[in-house]
């Protein structure tokens, strides 16, 4: 999985659902907790990823890099 | 030891002075020794409870930092340890002569009579904030997001540090911690800052809070029938009782710690101009919202994503479960935090249907005037504070009754009321306009001089010529 791949359909996502510009991967993000489960669930139904409470907290959240980071580490 | 008190007059310009005097490790164990000053200044026989908060956690950090193995069973028992210990304290000390009460009740609407025991003891105050600092401070050393204090003093000054001691803001040991452990350096723009957020948080408190409170408690003192129209002014007053009470607060805590070279968290953003609902929590009590996502509602919400009749669903149904579920017990959670009374647990469940409800028409919402938002927005947080000032579910009813029909415009008290309001409301209210407009808390300190001069001489005068100095103390304190 490549992780610009990653990023950029994370980001895509999180555009059109906060309506918002994320100028660099490391923007911190305003992301929400109604956000962080379109996330999961994105990257449930995208890169079959299920993520589960002993590798998450909402750190991975901050920015495009440590969602990457999360889904990246995961997937290998 | 109120901040607006004669003691804390005293108190705080020696410990100021004895700070700005004395080397980094002496400040620390100085300010640690007047934290203790202060808390116990209230009573001192619940330092033992502060102390017991400080041990457990200290213990637990240093038992966490020493266990390398990632999969031991005793990481797990050192973060179940400082849970048992800190929801005990807060079990037993906040809630347990509500339940023993209602315990009694229930028995009795069962024709059986019970005598249980009641401790009869007064609230230790700050202990629902300095419990929950504690416990992220090991939850956060079991994830290995912060290292594990190895001075204990240190680590009880990250406990009981007074400014934010009593009523948060709540901090995080990845903040707080590195500011305590090195030396702090203070500058002009900070003090400049530090007396900035101390007047401020000062008139918020002084001159509108407690002046609000002269025309919210008689309403809400008044049984029988409710006029609509008095309710509805007393419900906008409260609103900003409420906001400039807690938020004053949060602002003096600020300034007094940045006075020492700390910098405490943002607790407050312009609440009443958020958008939708829950745009107002990422803006309300950021560090307790915040606290309840990060250890309740992410490590919940996926436990139960992970059930396994959950997951037979399909992806999207399994995490609006997942997420509606978690909504529901994490606000019931947040709003039960504030008080020993159920009103505050539905104060938590209708803002889970708020902000449940507004995912659902947030299509439409979000394409409304800005304005209308706004205007919405501060309305459903009004709706909240209803329920969260009255004093029975049974007065919520009665005066949500009379906002419908018994509405009665012609009242000459409602004009006296309502230019109360907007007389002691109209400063924050232009104040806030700007920050709003320019993204920018201190947009007031980017003035010409001159002008934060005008500015602090005309805020301080109306604080000291209208401002309530009778010593009522801090909403947030009961909790």
């Amino acid at each position: 999985m490549e992780r610009t791949d990653v990023t950029t359909k994370l980001k895509e996502l999180i555009e059109s659902e906060t309506k918002t510009t994320i100028g660099s991967d490391d923007q911190e993000l305003d992301i929400d907790s109604f956000m962080m489960m379109m996330v999961i669930t994105f990257i449930d139904e995208q890169f079959n990823i299920s993520l589960d409470m002993d590798e998450l907290d909402f750190d991975a959240f901050t920015s495009l890099n440590s969602l990457a980071d999360l889904v990246v580490n995961k997937s290998s | 030891m109120l901040f607006h008190s004669l003691q804390f007059a005293i108190f705080f310009p020696i410990v100021f002075g004895l700070y700005h005097v004395l080397p980094h490790t002496v400040q620390n164990r100085m300010l640690l020794l007047a934290s203790y000053v202060f808390y116990g200044a209230w009573d001192w026989r619940y330092i033992s409870l502060l102390l017991v908060s400080t041990v457990t956690d200290y213990f637990c950090g240093i038992g966490l930092s020493r266990t390398e193995d990632e999969k031991a069973a005793r990481r797990k028992l050192f973060v179940f340890i400082s849970v048992l210990v800190n929801l005990s304290l807060l079990g037993v000390f906040k809630y347990y002569d509500f339940f023993a009460t209602e315990f009694q009740g229930l028995m009795g609407a069962f024709g059986l009579s019970v005598q249980p025991y009641f401790l009869n003891v007064a609230l230790p105050i700050g202990i629902s904030f300095y419990t929950f600092q504690t416990m992220s401070y090991t939850i956060d050393v079991y994830r290995r997001k912060v290292d594990a204090a190895e001075n204990f003093f240190d680590f009880a000054l990250y406990v009981s540090f007074f400014p934010q001691l009593i009523a948060g803001p709540i901090e995080r040991g990845t903040r707080l911690l590195p500011q305590i452990l090195k030396p702090r350096i203070i500058n002009a723009a900070m003090m400049q800052r530090a007396v900035y957020f101390f007047i401020w948080g000062l008139f918020l408190k002084v001159f509108i809070a407690d002046n609000m409170a002269a025309i919210v408690d008689p309403v809400f003192a008044a049984t029988g029938d409710y006029e609509g129209g008095k309710v509805l002014l007393a419900v906008y007053a409260f609103s900003f009782q409420i906001y400039c009470d807690f938020a004053g607060y949060s602002f003096m805590a600020i300034g007094l710690a940045q006075s020492m070279g700390i910098t405490l968290m943002e607790n407050f953003r312009r609440p009443y101009f958020a958008r939708n609902i829950g745009d107002f929590w990422r803006r309300w009590h950021i560090s307790l919202s915040s606290w309840f996502r990060d250890y309740v509602f992410t490590p919940f919400y996926l436990y139960i994503e992970h059930l396994k009749w959950v997951r037979t669903f399909p992806i999207k149904v399994r995490h609006a479960i997942a997420f509606f579920g978690t909504l529901l017990v994490t606000e019931y959670m947040l709003g039960f935090w504030h008080g020993a009374a159920w009103t505050f647990g539905i104060f938590g469940l209708y803002h889970a249907f708020m902000i449940w409800g507004y995912y659902y028409v947030r299509k439409g919402w979000d394409k409304l005037n800005p304005y209308v938002q706004i205007l919405l927005t501060y309305h459903l947080a009004c709706g909240g504070w209803l329920i969260f000032r009255a004093n029975s579910m049974g007065q919520v009813a009665d005066m949500a009754k009379s906002l419908f029909f018994n509405f009665n415009v012609s009242n000459p008290v409602l004009a006296d009321m309502g230019m109360k309001i907007i007389a002691f409301t109209a400063v924050l209210i232009v104040v806030q306009i700007f920050q709003d407009w320019k993204k920018d808390t201190v947009i007031v300190l980017r003035l010409p001089v001159f002008a934060q001069l005008a500015f602090f001489v005309f805020i301080i005068s109306l604080t000291l010529v209208f401002g309530d100095f009778s010593d009522r103390p801090f909403i947030y304190f009961q909790f």
